[in-house]
């Protein structure tokens, strides 16, 4: 289970403003431009076909939803025990390794050069902590927020924390080969403990035209979860990610990486379980 | 240690200059002293006043507890003694001994006409020695139109000028560009941590129960401090010592019922009210169990007794219960609430030394369960201290009144603990703080001439954190060193000097101008992580780590009345300086964390504007015009590259225009229509993606502005029957009349029905809500 009471507060407060007969309406707001800043995604992974670095711009919020990748970059992986890579650009601004493959323990540096500036960044893999067990299961949801009493395919995770340290987990789930969704968790909470984790999606049959494409699962479908430990400050950047929205000052997360101002940069272990969806 | 024999130095010098000016004449000289109240109903009346014919320019108002004290030369005289909405009297005395003079005023009961009576002293707003004061009687503004037809002081202060509701609907405020927790609410004495029900919807204070309200957003009296920006005086009724009666409302969301009486006629009486909402006894209506099976309700329950023992002591006994309970079926509930209790004890030595010692106790806690899946768990968090108070209040002269005491008090902050019933979870233990604040104040009034008046006042604040508990040192936001200090070792203190002054010159009977100086110090603060006020809110104390926050503020006043009294005209400009004002960094987390501390960043502020109202208060036709122009800024070291920015509540324009219009002996009409330029905000400034999803992008804190917000508000009572047994009335009100979608927030996210672009949505929450209410009385 994920433990959130931030967001459950504010689901109260959204609950609340519903029966005060909240409505929304889209409005026009007029927002200032800004300048198209680098962002970077870097990551590296002990599964290495998911070493890559993607590298993008900032543009202003009334244009479209697509972010032309930054072409021809200087973009370099090292590590501490010596070995180095120039990453290839395979399409527009997506750089992957063919050589670096993670390791637990060992800390990798990146470096990016755009247009005369240089940032870089350091992580290392932290310890890898294996899932115990995954498992897939269609039921009727209770959850009281949303999907009530609908059909519901649940995977849940488990796995061992180790005690008196502190350790970062981010779920991924895949559908057909495509990330729809991903979280992080902290072990504030579950220190030492065996613990659950849970990500849902809905039954075609019980979807309806409201409910996220990504979201829904029907027969045939393939489902890739995976777990990763992740440093802290990877942890605090996804955390902020996806809290800012909902803050009172809404803000950046920090990045890891200097020089930069959007982005991250993350060494990770990876585990993956597939399932088949059927009937 | 040398510094504090400094400060005592200084407060012996203080002191003696206050004391200096008594001893200027020795005519022989006596006393009247007595107290003032309400003769149909015993209740005392605060700010009464008592003056002397003969004698144009001595004068007194009651004290909190109706009391009040004289000192003239021997002699024949006429005491009128007037209250507003009261028959004055005129007694004739031979002052050739000393005094008492208890007097019962009659409530004036036609209303419509009286414009002359006792006019004399409709002009305290010229002469009282108050600037940046604003007082409410309940019963003034109950005809003022609300939402949902709940009568609210709060959301009626919030009318005047620098005073802001904290968001739509909100039974909180922002007081001359201060914080919501920057307010000193006190029901009672007794601290109420949070002052509002239903995330703000609603204030606590039930207007059936209350007797005044005054809100000082200028100078408060020296007895009063701990908070920076303003102290809210919340005033419960005493009872009907006369007879029983019995009032009550039933409203579109709650019902009230109020029963008073004598406990001993003339000598004692009690006061029972309570309020409860009935939203959630709908949702029961529902056949489908995902919804009659939530809960969502609060109740006030306010009691009193007094009881006079003799003619030199009375004691009184308050007590304050609310709750707020949320509940969404079994799987998740919030219920939270304050509780307060006062035991106040009136002596009066001699007819010029009147004390007040009050034992003081008030907590607040709240509590998150969840209850899904196979976890069962609990946030639970509180805060809750008791206090001694001792007050002197002496009437020196004519000229001369000393308020004097001290006080003490323990406060113990239980942050969010996580207890875990069941579970793969651990119990999450956050330590404890314990906290003495300890000091004294001293403050005169000295009527220097018939025309200059100047209060002088001084606050001493200890502040002493103790253990036990380890205790952090930070740096740079990281701790760089544990210490544990054992129980009642002393962790951290501060020792904060407070000088108020007010003077007031009064050019003539309708024209007087007012100067005024506060300092204010803070050391409970408050932690908001989210855009609204939540009951979750965490307070923290001040520490090695957090200095006590401090504001200097000055004001200055000026104060003019035309047509008889009949409208009065204020003009106020203020300008505050704050000091280590707390704020949380980015991303900073709140939840069942020892370490909070490292969270926060620390800045300053200032704030400033003009305050302009115009009052009609008497005749068929009353009300008023408001307007305020304000800024307030912060500075933050960390925060949008270290440069001031607007804070949130920097509102540059605020209106507010309240009529009330007694058509006839049945109806009455009002109006309110407000005005204010959007809050500062937040809004990205682009966007981006990462891990496959669009970002936004921000590039300044609180750069943007909310929408302009206005609206209109429309009122109507119906007296439909009026006996001297049994009164009942009906009261309309439409809420929002021209229905405008003023924006409550804005959210930007990606078009559901369009993927490639991203879109800006406001959420609106009232638009034309109409009410209607039935109040009785017997």
């Amino acid at each position: 289970m994920m433990l959130n009471m931030k967001s459950n507060i504010y689901l109260i407060i959204i609950i609340l403003i519903v029966l005060f007969s909240g409505c929304t309406e889209e409005i026009e707001v007029n927002l200032n431009s800004s300048e198209a800043v680098v962002v970077i995604e870097g990551s590296v992974s002990t599964d290495s076909e998911y070493s890559e670095v993607l590298l993008s711009r900032s543009k202003d919020f009334s244009g479209t939803n697509t972010f032309d990748g930054i072409e021809n970059a200087y973009v370099q992986l090292s590590d501490d025990n010596g070995n180095s890579e120039v990453l290839d650009e395979t399409s527009s601004g997506q750089y992957v390794s063919s050589e670096i493959t993670g390791e637990q323990g060992v800390t990798y540096t990146l470096k990016v050069v755009v247009n005369d500036t240089t940032y870089t960044s350091s992580c290392e893999i932290p310890t890898m902590i294996r899932m115990d067990s995954v498992f897939m299961r269609k039921e009727i949801s209770d959850s009281f927020w949303d999907n009530d009493n609908d059909t519901v395919i649940n995977f849940y995770i488990y796995y061992t924390d180790p005690a008196d340290e502190d350790n970062y987990y981010q779920f991924v789930a895949y559908k057909n080969g495509e990330q729809v969704s991903s979280y992080v968790a902290s072990d504030l909470t579950t220190d030492g403990l065996s613990v659950e984790q849970t990500i849902t999606f809905i039954d075609v049959n019980s979807a309806d035209e409201d409910d996220d494409e990504d979201e829904i699962l029907e027969s045939g479908d393939m489902v890739t979860i995976e777990m990763r430990c992740i440093s802290a400050d990877v942890y605090e950047y996804f955390d902020d990610l996806s809290s800012s929205s909902t803050a009172s000052t809404p803000t950046n997360p920090e990045t890891n990486i200097e020089g930069a101002e959007l982005g991250y940069f993350s060494a990770y272990t990876s585990e993956f379980r597939q399932f088949r969806v059927t009937n | 240690m040398k510094k504090k024999d400094g400060m005592i130095k200084y407060i012996l010098i203080f002191l003696s200059s206050i004391l200096f000016c008594y001893h200027s004449y020795a005519q022989e000289k006596y006393t009247i002293s007595g107290t003032i109240s309400d003769a149909s109903s015993g209740e005392t009346l605060i700010g009464a006043t008592a003056t002397i014919k003969e004698i144009p320019n001595i004068g007194t108002v009651t004290n909190a507890y109706g009391f009040y004290s004289l000192t003239v030369p021997k002699g024949n005289y006429s005491v009128v003694i007037s209250y507003i909405g009261y028959n004055s009297q005129v007694i004739k005395v031979s002052l050739v001994i000393d005094k008492r003079l208890d007097v019962k005023l009659q409530p004036d009961t036609k209303k419509i006409n009286e414009v002359v009576v006792a006019a004399k002293k409709k002009n305290d707003n010229i002469t009282s020695n108050r600037v940046g004061v604003e007082k409410i009687n309940p019963k003034d503004v109950e005809v003022v139109p609300v939402l949902f037809g709940e009568q609210d002081v709060i959301k009626t202060l919030t009318l005047t000028p620098g005073i802001k509701s904290t968001s739509e609907g909100s039974g909180g405020m922002f007081v001359r560009g201060g914080n919501n927790s920057q307010n000193l609410v006190l029901l009672d004495e007794a601290t109420v941590y949070n002052s509002s029900h239903m995330m703000g919807f609603f204030s606590t204070f039930n207007s059936d129960a209350i007797k005044d309200i005054t809100l000082y957003k200028g100078t408060a009296p020296a007895q009063y401090g701990g908070r920076l920006s303003s102290v809210l005086e919340v005033q419960m009724n005493d009872g009907n010592n006369q007879g029983y009666h019995i009032g009550g409302g039933i409203g579109l969301i709650s019902s009230k019922l109020n029963v008073q009486g004598p406990i001993v006629k003339d000598k004692g009486a009690f006061l029972v009210s309570g309020r409860r909402t009935y939203a959630d006894l709908f949702l029961k209506l529902s056949s489908d169990n995902d919804i009659s099976n939530n809960k969502l309700y609060f109740y006030d329950l306010n009691v009193k007794a007094n009881y006079r023992i003799n003619d030199n002591n009375r004691v009184f006994l308050s007590g304050y219960f609310g709750r707020d309970v949320l509940k969404a079926q079994d799987l998740f509930g919030l219920d939270w609430g304050n509780k307060t209790g006062t035991l106040r004890w009136n002596h009066i030595w001699n007819n010029k030394l009147f004390s007040n010692t009050s034992l003081i106790y008030s907590k607040y806690d709240y509590e998150v369960r969840i209850n899904v899946n196979d976890y069962d768990l609990s946030y639970l968090s509180v805060i809750q201290n008791a206090e001694v108070k001792h007050n002197f209040q002496w009437f020196v002269s004519g000229r001369d009144n000393v308020d004097f005491g001290v006080f003490g008090r323990k406060n113990k902050i239980t942050p969010g603990q996580l207890k875990v019933y069941n579970g793969a979870m651990n119990t999450l233990d956050i330590q404890k703080r314990d906290i003495f604040e300890y000091g004294a104040f001293v403050s005169n009034e000295w009527k220097a001439s018939s025309k200059l008046t100047v209060t002088t006042g001084l606050r001493l604040n200890c502040f002493d954190l103790v253990g036990p508990g380890n205790f952090y040192s930070y740096a740079n936001n990281e701790v760089t060193d544990t210490t544990y200090f054992g129980s009642g070792k002393v962790v951290q203190s501060y020792l904060n000097l407070q000088p108020r002054l007010n003077m007031s010159y009064v050019f003539n009977e309708n024209n007087s101008m007012k100067f005024s100086y506060t300092r204010n110090v803070q050391n409970l603060h408050l932690i908001q992580n989210s855009f609204t006020s939540t009951p979750t809110d965490i307070w923290i104390a001040s520490s090695k780590n957090i200095k006590p926050e401090l504001s200097d503020q000055i004001s200055y006043g000026y104060f003019k009345n035309f047509n008889q009294d009949k409208y009065q005209l204020s003009a106020e400009v203020y300008y505050k300086w704050m000091y280590n004002l707390l704020d949380l960094k980015d991303g900073a987390n709140t939840m069942a964390n020892d370490q909070l501390e490292g969270e926060l960043l620390f800045g300053k502020g200032r704030a400033y504007g003009l305050e302009v109202m115009l009052k009609k208060k008497y005749g068929r036709f009353n009300g008023w015009l408001s307007y305020c122009l304000s800024r307030t800024e912060k500075q933050v070291d960390g925060v949008n590259d270290d440069n001031w920015y607007p804070a949130r509540q920097d509102a540059t324009h605020d209106v507010s225009i309240v009529g009330m219009y007694k058509l006839n002996n049945k109806w009455s009409l009002s109006a309110t229509w407000v005005y204010y330029t959007g809050n500062a905000i937040t809004f990205p400034s682009g966007k981006y993606e990462v891990n496959g999803e669009v970002q936004f992008y921000y590039t300044e804190r609180n750069g943007y502005r909310m929408p302009d917000y206005h609206r209109l508000d429309l009122g109507a009572t119906c007296q439909l029957k009026k006996t001297s047994r049994f009164e009942s009335s009906l009261s309309f009100s439409i809420y929002n009349a021209y229905g405008r979608k003023n924006a409550y927030s804005i959210m930007f996210e990606v078009d559901p029905d369009d993927e490639s672009r991203t879109i800006a949505e406001k959420i609106y929450l009232f638009t034309f809500v109409p009410s209607i209410s039935y109040n009785f009385k017997f």
